[in-house]
């Protein structure tokens, strides 16, 4: 085997390890559009979720506020 | 918390080999899943906060129940800016993302919303780990 040989192999090598790191990395079946789209799906939930849990917690610390005033309100009578 | 604003980086240096625009891409829509969960986790806690002020004022003890809701609803903001910083990062990530595109040098280009977005990721993380198991 000569030299060229050894280099043509050692090349092959090289691009099948590097080819399994960018699978590895990118998800080969997702294009960058594809990647694109995912992005801005999930920056959508994300902003809808952060609406939702707010909403949420609003409505609970105003449930928790009148419990505590009435609570307040009676000790006030006694 | 430096040891995921390493792995992020890593992650996305690694991968930029590749393709930088398309691992940052990545890389924003998992921060947009923590940030969600940010506010989620949030809520659950939050939840449990509720629940035991409005048990300490049923069972007579209103001023400890407005002295642990004042307390607790300071922490629920802080973590609050925690969370809108990681929104905000992701937010304007998404909006400047097609600049990339057409960067000429798009490691340079994203180089400071990689920081950004793993400053959030490890910000959210630490607040949940210290907020998170309040009580």
């Amino acid at each position: 085997m000569g030299l060229p040989e050894v280099i043509e192999i050692a090349s092959e090598i090289g691009k099948g390890a590097w080819n399994m790191v960018s699978v590895w990395l990118t998800s080969s079946a997702d294009t960058r559009d594809e990647l694109y789209s995912k992005m801005v799906a999930a920056r959508d939930a994300m902003m809808f979720d952060r609406q939702a849990s707010i909403d949420a917690d609003q409505r609970l610390i105003e449930e928790t506020n009148a419990i505590i005033a009435k609570a307040e309100a009676e000790a006030d009578e006694k | 918390m430096i040891m995921i604003r390493l792995m992020l980086l890593a992650v996305v240096v690694a991968g930029g080999c590749a393709d930088p625009v398309a691992t940052v891409y990545k890389a924003s829509t998992t921060t947009a899943i923590a940030v969600s969960q940010c506010y989620k986790t949030r809520s659950v806690v939050h939840g449990v906060e509720q629940r035991n002020a409005q048990t300490l004022a049923q069972r007579g003890d209103p001023a400890a129940a407005r002295t642990a809701q004042d307390a607790w609803l300071l922490k629920y903001n802080i973590w609050g800016q925690v969370c809108d910083a990681g929104a905000a990062a992701v937010a304007g990530f998404v909006a400047q993302s097609k600049s990339f595109e057409t960067a000429i040098d798009k490691r340079t280009a994203i180089a400071p919303w990689i920081d950004a977005l793993g400053k959030a990721l490890a910000d959210m993380t630490a607040k949940i780990a210290e907020f998170g198991g309040v009580r």
